[in-house]
């Protein structure tokens, strides 16, 4: 066992005598180390050791940490990439494609269309049965792109595009109010291919995060778990389904005539509805058709009010056609 | 005898060097007193136990009647930087008391005085390796309180005067032709070892670890404007020079070995190593001291010896058969006391023959014996005698009897000392030895004394000695002169001046007066000068009586 203090230079006579001054090498039986001295030794030898442990363990540990962000990293790049691999560019533009339609519709009405291969029996169905986003709003929510957002977040799939694509038997209050019951209680669900505009608009505003660069950038593990929470809650698949809509169904309420108002807040007011063929660019259906809940019974109306108008205008609308 | 371990000694008083104190118990104390700044007395303790040649002689039997410690103490003397340095006297004497009993021991040491009064150069290297060696000792035994709180500083002193002692060994001796040889020999010996390169790399290591190169511009003012580094070269021949990260390494491997973080253990350490190294030579410093004090004192006495006028001399050894002699003879320890010390001439034509001294009191028969027997001694330990010529024998032995005190537990009167002191002469008298007796049998009446005298000296020429016996006798030392009976007996007297005073000088012959009446008449012990004091004694007390009264 050697010591720093020798050096290459020494004879060897004078290394072992350092050796032994140093206690590295047992020294003759008249000089023994004192006891204090291999005392301090071992205490001191024994912290040391302690303190490279400790040291070491930091370090390995730090040195885990730090691989595990990387392929936490990594995961997370990968994820994203994948997120954005799975978007063509026309679905990139979706909404850029979809919001002057929507614009346009609450703007001045500018009358009814009908387009002339919806005449045809069951071209309507045939219409409805395409991958569709929808969106209902007061016509007065649709001015730009932010409001046009936020009413597709408050949009959901309602008694009137239910009753569109599966219209009741009559217009008899009953039956009317039965479908509306069915739809609403989660019978046999006919629009299951009708994503809501909200699932496209939402899905893109997150995909198109900067979620590269927060990851990159992320300083700790728990920021990229955060990220990969984040990234969990993206509705990836909701998305894909809603950017491949090729029919836009989108209705707009006027607003309400005068006169009180039922307990769910349906009054009379016009609709306007409008089918748009995105891939043609062409719109298929415009139409502008009033609803009255006076004609329902009164208890009907307190609590049903406004889902059984939408399913009337529904049925009014396919009659219109006709 | 302590072995030699097959180590170098520089032994000055053997012709075949001889190891004479503990080298490991030595050793022991060396490495306490190296460490810790405090011996105890290292070089004292170890010559105490150290040993001398074998020798015949029996110290017991002459040293006190000699005064050899006082004269040791008194007339070997050593002046370095003109001051008189103290010596190991009970190691000298313990040198002295005990010749060797082989002839080349002595004639060693003959032939290294010899040398030493011949040359003043080689007498002054002595000297101050002497000096050299006394400052090893004193750092080594911490007498010298200065620098003590720096403990490297106080061993790397300690090692820079061994290194000097080692160099001046080296140098100054190698063309000496006596036994001086010997320290140079071990001087070069060291200096190609192994230990002595370390000790020399150490020094310069402590002394030169690195050469920075500065360049420094001075304003108009002549105050320093600023400084340049211009270089920083380490000192890498050197061995001990290592990295500066190693020498971290180093202080946290002495931290967790238990030593100090300091740069101050590191050198702790490599100190330890050098001197542990050397310590096998630097052992040898101890008997060392002691041997050169010998020689400088002995030197020391013949300095003393000429600043009284007197000579001294390296004797020559004669047979059994020759001629002894010694010219201008004197008596040291009357130097020692101030006294004037009248050198004689004392001669017998053989080893084995009895002198009988007779004289007047005070006439210089007892320091006589006394010269004779402190030259004997001085001869045959291979020392100046005091004599400017000597023609000595060898004797095996000496047997010195001259003070006869009274002692409490005295359980004998003066005749019955006296018969003792006889009876121990004989029982430790090796044949051929040296006699010396002061007033043999002068304790009881004259006719007794003198039978019992005559049986003495009848029976010690059988044992063939060389006796000198002084005695008051002077009928019967008239009558044994006369008679002719005892045929190795020799008489010499005192010799007396015109004016019947003692000239302290010795010639053959019986003397015919004691001159007692000389004696007492200086002494103021005449019939009248006692009567005067008795009357006066008288007038006084009847002085007392009458102012009593009044």
């Amino acid at each position: 066992m050697g010591t720093f203090l020798a050096t290459h230079k020494m004879d060897p006579a004078l290394i072992a005598r350092i050796e032994r001054s140093v206690g590295s090498r047992p020294r003759t039986a008249r000089v023994k180390p004192s006891a204090a001295r291999l005392r301090a030794s071992l205490l001191r030898l024994t912290i040391a050791i302690a303190v490279t442990a400790l040291a070491t363990t930091a370090i390995l540990a730090r040195r885990r940490y730090h691989q595990e962000m990387t392929r936490a990293r990594a995961s997370l790049l990968g994820t994203v990439h994948a997120m954005g691999a799975a978007l063509t560019p026309e679905e990139r533009k979706f909404m850029s494609r979809v919001e002057p339609w929507i614009t346009g519709l609450a703007g001045v009405y500018e009358g009814e269309i009908v387009a002339d291969e919806l005449r045809l029996p069951y071209a309507l169905d045939l219409v409805l049965a395409r991958p569709s986003v929808y969106v209902r709003g007061p016509v007065a929510a649709f001015g730009n792109a932010n409001a046009i957002a936020d009413s597709a977040s408050a949009s959901t799939r309602d008694s009137l595009v239910l009753c569109l694509i599966d219209p009741p038997a009559s217009r008899a209050e009953k039956v009317v109010l039965s479908k509306v019951r069915a739809a609403y209680g989660g019978g046999v669900n006919v629009a299951q291919h009708v994503r809501r505009l909200h699932d496209a608009e939402s899905g893109l505003k997150q995909i198109l995060m900067p979620w590269e660069e927060r990851i990159r950038n992320a300083p700790e593990l728990r920021d990229l778990q955060h990220v990969k929470a984040e990234l969990a809650e993206v509705p990836v698949e909701a998305m894909k389904r809603a950017l491949r809509a090729e029919l836009l169904i989108a209705a707009m309420d006027e607003p309400d005539e005068a006169g009180p108002a039922d307990l769910d807040g349906e009054r009379p007011h016009q609709v306007r509805v409008a089918l748009i063929d995105l891939p043609s660019g062409k719109i298929v259906l415009r139409t502008r058709k009033r609803v009255d809940p006076n004609w329902l019974a009164a208890t009907t109306r307190s609590n049903f009010a406004s889902a059984v108008d939408g399913c009337a205008l529904a049925l009014d609308i396919r009659s219109g056609i006709r | 005898m302590h072995g030699s371990l097959g180590a170098r000694i520089p032994d000055l008083l053997h012709p075949v060097p001889l190891q004479r104190i503990d080298v490991e118990m030595t050793k022991i104390a060396m490495t306490f007193a190296f460490a810790s700044g405090v011996s105890g007395g290292l070089f004292a303790e170890a010559l105490d136990k150290s040993t001398v040649a074998p020798s015949t002689w029996e110290p017991a039997a002459y040293v006190s009647d000699l005064f050899l410690h006082e004269f040791v103490a008194r007339c070997f003397q050593v002046r370095l930087g003109g001051r008189e340095t103290p010596l190991f006297t009970t190691q000298l004497v313990k040198v002295l008391e005990r010749p060797p009993a082989d002839p080349a021991v002595a004639e060693h040491r003959r032939a290294i005085a010899a040398e030493l009064a011949a040359s003043p150069e080689l007498r002054a290297e002595l000297e101050q390796l002497y000096a050299a060696l006394c400052k090893f000792r004193s750092l080594l035994e911490g007498a010298t309180a200065g620098r003590k709180w720096d403990a490297n500083r106080r061993q790397l002193d300690i090692l820079v005067v061994a290194k000097e002692i080692i160099d001046r060994m080296a140098a100054g001796f190698g063309g000496a032709r006596s036994g001086l040889a010997v320290l140079g020999a071990f001087g070069q010996e060291v200096q190609q070892s192994e230990p002595y390169r370390s000790l020399s790399d150490l020094l310069r290591y402590e002394e030169h670890l690195a050469t920075v190169s500065l360049k420094v511009r001075v304003g108009a003012d002549g105050r320093i404007q600023a400084f340049e580094l211009q270089a920083v070269q380490e000192n890498a021949q050197n061995p001990f020079v290592s990295s500066p990260i190693k020498r971290w390494l180093a202080r946290i491997e002495l931290f967790l070995r238990g030593y100090k973080f300091g740069e101050g253990e590191i050198m702790a350490r490599l100190i330890d190593a050098v001197f542990e190294g050397l310590e096998d030579d630097l052992v040898q410093f101890v008997q060392l001291l002691v041997d050169i004090e010998l020689y400088l004192g002995a030197l020391g006495f013949r300095d003393m010896a000429h600043a009284a006028g007197l000579a001294v001399c390296l004797p020559e050894f004669v047979g059994p058969a020759e001629t002894r002699e010694l010219s201008a003879l004197f008596n040291p320890l009357l130097l020692v006391h101030g006294g004037k010390a009248v050198p004689c001439n004392i001669a017998s034509d053989r080893h084995a023959t009895t002198v009988l001294v007779t004289g007047p009191n005070s006439g210089g028969k007892t320091r006589l014996l006394q010269a004779i027997g402190i030259a004997q001694i001085l001869g045959q330990s291979g020392l100046f005698v005091p004599a400017r010529a000597a023609r000595l024998a060898l004797a095996p032995g000496l047997v010195v009897s001259l003070i006869q005190e009274t002692k409490a537990d005295q359980t004998e009167g003066r005749l019955g000392v006296e018969l003792i002191r006889i009876r121990a002469l004989f029982e430790r008298l090796p044949p051929g030895a040296m006699v010396i007796l002061d007033e043999l049998c002068s304790g009881t009446n004259p006719s007794e004394g003198e039978e019992i005298f005559e049986l003495v000296v009848k029976m010690l020429t059988r044992l063939k000695p060389q006796a000198f016996i002084t005695t008051h006798f002077l009928a019967f030392a008239a009558r044994l002169e006369k008679e002719r009976k005892i045929a190795d007996l020799r008489f010499l007297q005192v010799e007396l001046g015109p004016d019947e005073r003692p000239t302290y000088q010795f010639a053959p012959g019986v003397a015919r007066t004691s001159l007692a009446g000389q004696a007492a008449a200086r002494l103021g012990v005449t019939g009248d000068q006692l009567l005067s004091l008795v009357e006066r004694n008288i007038a006084q007390m009847q002085g007392a009586m009458l102012n009593g009264r009044g």
